[in-house]
């Protein structure tokens, strides 16, 4: 009896040692989340229905600042553009990471260089690659444009200068730029697919596009769910390389959300505003991300036969 | 290994604080003070070692911000409450700005007990006055001037321009002077990306400003400045510019632009940068129904931090930047000081390497501001700006840009 309780006790005190241990592993990665995360977002949820200058005191104004967001053309271009941006930028980043993971994924000399190669651009300061694309871009002078005309395009896009191509200018840089993190993932998905699938396939007299089509991309499915999912959240956010390449213009033609938001927060300090902008920022990315979450069992194969 | 820490420690402490108070001496006041660019700009040194010498019991410690960055990041300091006692006043949107969040100390009571007279400093002092209390005090004053470059002429074979030129001319001459082509392209003239270029010289010929938001009176401007960019090509293209990032100092001092239209505060780049072109100044180009020497001014004055514990000391800095010394200073240096005496225009017009016949040029009839001080001066520089490059980019008509400034003038000044 006696024994038994000394037995409890000391196991108690071993798992709460053990607990103790745990939640200090996990502390350093809470303490940044709640500090620089869920603190923050929880202020800006505050803040959107407050009038603030960042200087005179803060005045509750209720839903104002949601109702102005409606009449507001600023928000409603930059909205456009951000639906624009991810519409063409996910799923093209998608078919040319699986293109490239599968292209990569075979057994020859030298894979590893052209792994890192395409892998290279993801670890380059955005700032220098949008710098260097902006230069490829030069509408006279840029190597893309004299291509164009070596090939006999008499009147290539204006890209960063032009309404019409800036955003397919940002896009297709920033395609480049992410697609060797995407084409990791896939990589690393292609290389958890049984081989005896494939055997048997080919027992089966099956070719290489039935088999890509109905070994590879189902077995595929909760990577390519993941990286879905992954992109739209952050081509909701694109903003480093609209500052950088065009700022915004011409016009307002890459005007996006969270370069509106920076511009009304810290270009005319309406806090109040910039966070009631916000705010339906993280409302449009959640219904999406929940849409993708509530359609994924219609797609994704999670068996691994 | 513990017990030695814990005697090692104060021990080291000690030693700093005896090190830190006798580096600060007896009771010396330090005054920080915020400017853009200070590294480039080395008057600014020059003023503050005056100064010094001056005051020993005070020390001034400079906060140096990036131009492009300044007005953003100076707002965010002062809201922040961090210390800061001097700031320079970039332009009228951050005055505007500064002023709506009483982060401005007025001055009246300091000007008052100096016996400072403000005459000197003419009459755009007004735009930095508030409810009959000065704001802050100009050290800088600018105008905009026709900068040239002697030697394009001369190959062209056409007489410098005269201190009374219409835009009309200015165009005609740029046609003249503009040759060859590609990267040795000779630009008679050269519109520098800013919508100011553009829409400000011909501000002179009405009553409105660019917060009125009728922007009919522009049209004129915007005429000549695409037929010279689109029909003349005498000018280096908007959308050039901005997506190879050029610079006008670079591209004035390479010696490949006849003419620009620019600020007086280049007279000292072109003072201290190490270049070959022979250039000259002439008044600012004029529209028909103004005078000559009309022109477009802008004013940079250093303001006191109203949550400055400091603010006598901070005065004596305010007061030596803007006063005589200080302008006797920045003079010297090809910087045309606010303060703007007989004296002080001849020690800026005799600095070596200044144009012969100069200051003639700076002999100003009207003046009129880029932006007068508003607190929709941010919201309506940024549209501006966004109008003017879809304009000069021909993403859209003439008409519909200026129908667009139209409309998004009323959509700033309603949803305030």
């Amino acid at each position: 009896m006696n024994r038994t309780a000394h037995a409890q006790k000391k196991s108690r005190s071993l798992l709460q040692s053990r607990r103790l241990t745990a939640y200090a592993f996990l502390l350093p990665n809470i303490l940044g989340f709640l500090v620089l995360t869920l603190i923050p977002i929880v202020v800006a949820f505050g803040l959107s229905f407050l009038d603030w200058d960042f200087a005179n005191p803060a005045k509750y104004v209720g839903l104002k600042n949601f109702m102005r967001l409606t009449r507001d053309s600023g928000f409603r271009i930059s909205l456009t553009n951000t639906i624009y941006y991810t519409a063409v930028s996910v799923p093209l980043t998608i078919v040319l990471a699986l293109f490239l993971a599968v292209l990569l994924n075979q057994k020859l000399r030298g894979m590893r260089l052209f792994r890192t190669i395409y892998f290279f651009p993801e670890i380059s300061s955005m700032i220098a690659v949008a710098v260097v694309w902006n230069m490829l871009y030069h509408p006279t002078m840029g190597p893309i444009n004299n291509f164009l005309r070596s090939i006999g395009v008499a009147n290539p896009p204006g890209w960063t200068a032009s309404v019409k191509w800036a955003m397919p200018a940002v896009i297709l840089m920033s395609v480049w730029k992410q697609v060797g993190y995407y084409t990791v993932i896939y990589l690393a998905g292609l290389q958890g697919i049984p081989e005896h699938l494939y055997e048997a396939a080919t027992i089966d007299g099956a070719n290489s596009w039935q088999k890509f089509k109905c070994i590879t991309l189902p077995m595929l499915s909760p990577t390519t769910f993941l990286i879905s999912i992954l992109l739209v959240i952050s081509s909701f956010k694109v903003f480093d390389q609209i500052v950088i390449m065009t700022d915004g213009g011409p016009g307002r033609a890459t005007n996006v959300l969270v370069y509106y938001i920076y511009y009304q927060a810290f270009g005319l300090f309406r806090f109040g505003y910039a966070s009631a902008m916000a705010t339906v920022l993280f409302a449009i990315v959640l219904i999406i991300t929940i849409i993708q979450f509530r359609l994924e069992n219609k797609w994704v194969n999670y068996s691994s036969m | 290994m513990k017990k030695r820490l814990s005697l090692v420690l104060p021990v080291v402490l000690l030693a700093i604080i005896v090190v830190f108070s006798m580096g600060a001496g007896a009771a010396q006041t330090v005054l920080k003070f915020a400017v853009w660019d200070f590294s480039m700009s080395p008057e600014y040194q020059m003023v503050i070692d005056a100064f010094e010498a001056e005051y020993p019991d005070i020390k001034v410690e400079v906060i140096d911000i990036a131009a492009a960055e300044y007005p953003d990041k100076m707002t965010v300091m002062l809201a922040a409450g961090e210390e800061v006692d001097v700031f320079a006043v970039k332009d009228f949107a951050s005055y505007s700005n500064y002023l709506n969040r009483n982060y401005l100390t007025p001055l009246n009571s300091y000007v008052e007990a100096d016996g400072l007279d403000l005459t000197p400093y003419g009459s755009a002092i007004e735009y930095v006055m508030h409810n009959g209390q000065l704001m802050g005090l100009p050290y800088r004053s600018d105008i905009y001037v026709l900068y040239y470059n002697k030697d394009i002429f001369d190959k062209a074979g056409v007489p410098y321009p005269s201190n009374d030129m219409t835009w009309q001319e200015f165009r005609e001459i740029a046609k003249k002077l503009t040759s060859g082509e590609g990267n040795e392209k000779i630009y008679g003239a050269y519109f520098h990306s800013w919508r100011s270029q553009i829409q400000c010289p011909i501000l002179l010929t009405t009553d409105l400003t660019l917060l009125d938001g009728d922007y009919d009176f522009l049209r004129p401007a915007y005429e000549l400045a695409l037929a010279m960019q689109n029909e003349d090509k005498s000018v280096m293209s908007f959308a050039e510019i901005r997506t190879s990032n050029t610079h006008y100092r670079g591209l004035f001092e390479s010696g490949r632009v006849g003419m620009l239209w620019m600020g007086t505060w280049f007279i000292g780049s072109l003072l201290s940068d190490e270049h070959d072109v022979r250039w000259g100044i002439a008044k600012s180009p004029h529209w028909p129904g103004t005078n000559p020497g009309s022109t477009i001014a802008g004013l940079t004055t250093l303001a006191i931090n109203s949550k400055s514990t400091k603010k006598d000391a901070a005065w004596k800095l305010v007061s030596y930047f803007g006063g005589e010394k200080g302008a006797r200073i920045f003079a010297s240096r090809g910087v045309l000081p606010g303060l703007r005496t007989r004296e002080i225009l001849e020690i800026y017009t005799s600095v070596p390497g200044f144009p012969e016949g100069g200051a003639e040029a700076l002999e100003t009839a009207e003046t009129e501001v880029e932006l007068p001080p508003s607190p929709y001066a941010n919201a309506f520089d940024k549209m501006l700006s966004e109008e003017h490059s879809m304009i000069m980019t021909g993403q859209i008509s003439l008409d519909e840009g200026l129908q667009n400034m139209e409309r998004r003038a009323k959509e700033i000044i309603e949803e305030w």
